[in-house]
């Protein structure tokens, strides 16, 4: 379990984490969403004892990490945003030189992560920086898995892979929560996000929701709207959906716009398309909370 | 006219084959996207377009000096903004004229002002992006070649960065992106997807599949 009570984090008159309190359960996956410079990674630091210089109090399975940080690191595994490996060692390499350091075997990964090893398969003798973007993350989750942590800290662990890789580094996540494994993870893909227990949303170093998705994604205020939109299309419609009474935001959307509206706007067509209501999903809850609270920086 | 012409190009590195016999041509105005499983070899065709590597086989043609933008940031990380944009700005051979109007511009753009003077590693990464993609079309160059440029972008960030996309391709600028983002390959007007090194689809996104899902399967 992971407990925070209050975390402030000043970087000389910058205040990164502004009181920012949450839990993660035993087997609870916890995904922290916000823009970049929300103090993600912040936060992260602070928790896998690498940052002792806050406010608050952050326990790991009960340990402070700021008195105990040796019982608390023990019990974590932590992928950091930037990458953590070794790129002249080789994949084994990596794993066995974190395996020594945390005093535990490197071929334990096998049961540990069997997914992901197997998939490193082929890789073995490689050197980390030959890797793809998408290997190196699957490495550096083995690396941080090896000690068989209780709480895993992922930062952003999926940025640079494919959608079938992050696919299966998901369904490996489910496997270590379904087993009791605390995980706090970041990330841009909302997607993602929709498969976590819990939603931490962090903005300007504040707590802006913390609750499930199906929660989140209940209370959203507005109506929403698709309306088909090829990109040579989209400078017209745009313009129309600027002129449009009711309508309050608009944002791509794949092969689509999707806007806001209120009750004044009553579905008249656009450019003589007529648009669908749709129901949101976590990206419009995260457009809509940012757009409405952004401010410069 | 065609601003980039690839015809059966290959690259291997020892025994790998990144890039297997591609051909695939760019116009003015255009925004090809290059999908692919990691490894599929988009960077590595990326490169061979830059002139960052030269190809095993095959011949590359390229109008003009591209922009490139590349997965790491492109940016210096000690130097501030102003220090970024005057040091791109030189080495691409601008005078000192152009150089301070460009650099009025892209700070008004993107409502740089307040952090003029801050090394840019300070800057949260939305805001590098967008100052990397400022600085990668600062020479107005005919075609632009973009990496994975919305990695690690927020949502917002995310399509803040492709309107500036849309607005040089308005321009007539001829576009080459990578991106892992498959709601990205609807705003491309081509797709041009590899798998093994080669180009197992392409078309106009709505041809070659009508949703994010069904793009999926050509990453198995």
């Amino acid at each position: 379990m992971i407990e925070a009570e209050g975390i402030r984090k000043h970087f000389g008159s910058h205040q990164a984490l502004k009181g920012v309190s949450f839990r993660v359960e035993d087997g609870q996956i916890v995904a922290l969403m916000g823009a970049n410079g929300a103090g993600k990674s912040t936060l992260f630091d602070i928790l896998a004892t690498i940052d002792s210089d806050f406010e608050g109090r952050a326990l790991v399975d009960g340990f402070d990490v700021r008195t105990h940080p040796k019982d608390a690191r023990a019990r974590i595994g932590y992928v950091p945003g930037r990458f953590s490996l070794y790129g002249d060692l080789s994949v084994t390499e990596n794993l066995e030189f974190f395996a020594g350091a945390y005093g535990c075997r490197a071929e334990d990964i096998e049961t540990l992560s069997p997914c992901l090893w197997k998939s490193l398969g082929d890789f073995t003798h490689f050197r980390a920086d030959t890797l793809s973007g998408g290997m190196k993350q699957k490495l550096a989750i083995c690396c941080a898995l090896v000690h068989n942590p209780s709480m895993l800290l992922l930062d952003e662990p999926t940025v640079g892979v494919d959608p079938v890789s992050r696919y299966d580094m998901w369904k490996e996540i489910g496997t270590l929560r379904d087993k009791g494994v605390s995980v706090l993870v970041s990330t841009h893909y909302l997607d993602e996000a929709g498969l976590a227990d819990r939603i931490l949303f962090l903005h300007e170093g504040e707590t802006l929701l913390f609750d499930s998705p199906e929660h989140i994604i209940r209370s959203y205020p507005h109506r929403l709207y698709s309306l088909p939109c090829s990109p040579a299309e989209l400078p017209q419609f745009e313009a129309a959906l600027n002129a449009e009474p009711g309508v309050l935001d608009h944002y791509l959307w794949g092969d689509s716009l999707h806007f806001t509206a209120d009750a004044s706007y009553a579905g008249t067509p656009l450019c003589g398309r007529k648009p669908s209501p749709v129901e949101p999903g976590i990206e419009d809850i995260f457009i809509d909370t940012l757009s409405s609270g952004r401010k410069r920086l | 006219m065609k601003l980039v012409e690839i015809s059966h190009v290959s690259k291997r590195f020892g025994k790998f084959l990144a890039v297997d016999d591609v051909t695939l041509d760019l116009s003015g105005g255009e925004i090809l996207g290059l999908l692919g499983a990691n490894g599929a070899g988009k960077t590595t065709l990326i490169r061979m377009v830059c002139d960052l590597i030269r190809p095993d086989g095959g011949q590359i043609a390229v109008t003009g000096r591209p922009g490139y933008m590349c997965q790491t940031f492109s940016l210096v990380e000690e130097l501030t903004v102003h220090e970024n944009i005057r040091f791109y700005a030189t080495l691409y051979g601008l005078g000192r004229q152009t150089v301070a109007e460009r650099e009025e511009s892209i700070v008004a753009s993107l409502e740089l002002g307040p952090y003029r003077d801050r090394q840019v590693k300070f800057l949260p990464s939305g805001w590098r992006q967008a100052l990397s993609f400022s600085i990668a079309v600062i020479a107005d160059p005919p075609v632009l070649i973009l990496d994975e440029p919305t990695s690690g972008l927020d949502s917002l960030s995310r399509r803040r960065l492709w309107k500036m996309i849309h607005a040089k391709a308005a321009e007539g600028t001829g576009v080459i992106v990578s991106t892992h983002y498959l709601d990205e390959a609807f705003y491309c007007s081509r797709l041009a997807i590899m798998n093994s090194g080669r180009i197992v689809a392409g078309g106009a996104p709505k041809d070659v599949a009508s949703t994010q899902q069904d793009l999926l399967g050509f990453f198995r």
